[in-house]
């Protein structure tokens, strides 16, 4: 790859006047925003589109493959977007003020609560759906309860309701659906073992969920081979939502990755554990418990992908860091394999908006102020 | 005496073998990043043979039969049943380390940091989703073309 092509790399001007809440995908080169006015929503995405993970079908069926940009309409206004490895779930408030779960793309895993097709077709092209409404959802619900918050990780869907409940979906063989089997779910399971406990947040984009309450009590489950669970080892896989033990603060927000998880606390601190490039250096790829990543200081907000991490602070100041920068995925302009401290990006304060940030495997997006 | 010594020393080095290379459903999420890799392999090795498919449990439980038991084996099997994945027989000298060194170990993460130049740091996701498969021995070879390409097929790869 030449020094053009990985200085184009660096950042790159989206066409979208108006993005409301962004979240990027993983792995297949995906993102997707969400445009809002009056008359109509407008979901843009651009990447991959073999399974609908951008909403519907591309027209000319030659290019069904690749990547490309096109937008799908929305009747209501979506709250919060998220993108898995190849589908995506958005919370949508409808013109009646219901508020449901919608989903598109691969359902191979059940990842989509849709009730999988026939297998001994083995097509892929069976396994897939165009944005839908998740309608077994909402025989879950009690009256007036409604979805506030959904996550995907690479192959499953986990969503927090307004009622502080978890439903869970798609793969289950590392725990991920935190139901005590490593069984998938072709339709919305609930989360065990938090009955009674208050959860106002949850974070996943790979294969396991962090979810914080409200009394700041913080839960792991899925995946935990690379002692990302934060309790001094590693565990093959976390099966029920499992209390994890912080005493450096109150957690402000919390960043699932791959084999790592980042903890933010009310007094601005970013505290890493797992492994990789940590932001703890490069003598340090492996840690058991939360440690504090030294030279982070007024920390707003955190975001994690599958290898990287993310943080601004209250002065909008971007910093980036993790394992496979090759294509420059990491927003410096430069090739370097990995980035094991985090980095300032060479991107205005002022044009930061901070909160609007989507950090994915493959690309990344920030929105900023005109 | 020496030209003997010679003599046997290139033949090793020469000893021609055949591999399965298997690219697994997540790369073929992304066609733009097959071709990549195949273009890749086809400047590196001698393809003899390549098929899609897209396996079965039980077809993905037999491939497998050796990994029956172990911790990982649910999920190997219900990934490498998500989606279809491309077989490709690979032909040359020393063809079976050459792939793996190519291919790189088991976990992309960590060969991110310890080979960013394998075709699992590059393109690999998870452990689970690491995006390639070699056979490690000659037997596994064997066995493992025998089951995409037919009985006999490493010995008619090597004629060929």
């Amino acid at each position: 790859m030449g020094m053009q092509a990985q200085y184009q790399c660096r950042y790159h001007r989206s066409d979208c006047s108006n993005p409301y809440l962004i979240k990027t995908s993983a792995l297949v080169q995906r993102a997707q925003i969400v445009e809002d006015s009056d008359s109509r929503t407008l979901l843009a995405g651009f990447g991959l589109n073999r399974c609908y993970q951008l909403g519907r079908p591309w027209p000319d069926r030659s290019v069904a493959n690749s990547s490309i940009s096109m937008t799908t309409e929305i009747s209501g206004s979506v709250i919060q977007i998220s993108c898995g490895r190849e589908h995506s779930a958005m919370v949508v408030k409808q013109r009646n003020g219901q508020q449901r779960v919608f989903v598109c793309g691969s359902n191979a895993f059940g990842q989509l609560g849709l009730a999988r097709g026939n297998r001994i077709e083995n097509d892929i092209m069976l396994q897939r759906s165009k944005l839908r409404v998740l309608e077994d959802l909402d025989q879950l619900l009690d009256p007036g309860e409604l979805p506030v918050k959904v996550q995907c990780g690479l192959d499953h869907t986990v969503i927090l309701t307004s009622y502080n409940r978890l439903f869970a979906m798609g793969w289950g063989a590392d725990g991920q659906l935190g139901t005590g089997y490593t069984a998938d779910s072709d339709r919305p399971v609930r989360v065990s073992g938090l009955d009674g406990v208050p959860i106002v947040d949850i974070s996943s984009t790979t294969d396991f969920t962090l979810a914080l309450s409200a009394d700041n009590r913080l839960f792991y489950w899925g995946n935990a081979e690379y002692g990302q669970c934060m309790v001094g080892r590693k565990i093959d896989k976390v099966l029920v939502p499992m209390q994890v033990p912080f005493s450096s603060g109150r957690i402000k927000s919390i960043a699932a990755g791959g084999c790592h998880a980042l903890l933010l606390t009310e007094a601005g601190e970013v505290y890493a554990c797992g492994y990789g490039a940590l932001g703890l250096g490069p003598d340090c790829l492996s840690v058991l418990e939360p440690t504090l990543i030294k030279g982070l200081e007024n920390i707003a907000t955190i975001d994690a992908s599958t290898d990287r991490c993310l943080a601004i602070d209250h002065n909008y100041s971007v910093y980036s860091w993790g394992l496979g920068n090759s294509l420059g995925r990491l927003g410096y302009g430069i090739s370097a394999n990995n980035v094991f401290t985090p980095e300032l990006l060479d991107i205005s304060p002022t044009l930061v908006r901070s909160g609007l940030v989507a950090l994915g495997n493959d690309i990344s997006l920030i929105a900023i102020s005109n | 005496m020496r030209a003997c010594t010679i003599r046997n020393f290139s033949h090793n080095l020469n000893a021609v073998e055949s591999t399965l290379a298997l690219i697994k459903p997540d790369l073929l999420a992304d066609p733009q990043q097959v071709k990549t890799v195949e273009n890749e392999i086809q400047q590196r090795f001698k393809v003899s043979q390549r098929k899609q498919v897209f396996w079965k449990t039980e077809e993905a439980q037999n491939f497998y039969q050796e990994h029956q038991g172990k911790l990982f084996f649910n999920r190997l099997i219900g990934y490498m049943t998500s989606g279809p994945l491309i077989a490709l027989a690979l032909t040359g000298p020393h063809v079976i380390s050459e792939w793996r060194l190519l291919m790189g170990q088991t976990r992309p993460p960590q060969m991110r940091v310890l080979k960013p130049e394998t075709l699992r740091a590059r393109f690999g996701l998870t452990d689970t989703r690491n995006s390639f498969h070699g056979s490690d021995s000659v037997a596994s070879a064997r066995r493992e073309l025998a089951f995409f390409f037919g009985p006999d097929s490493y010995d008619r790869f090597l004629r060929v």
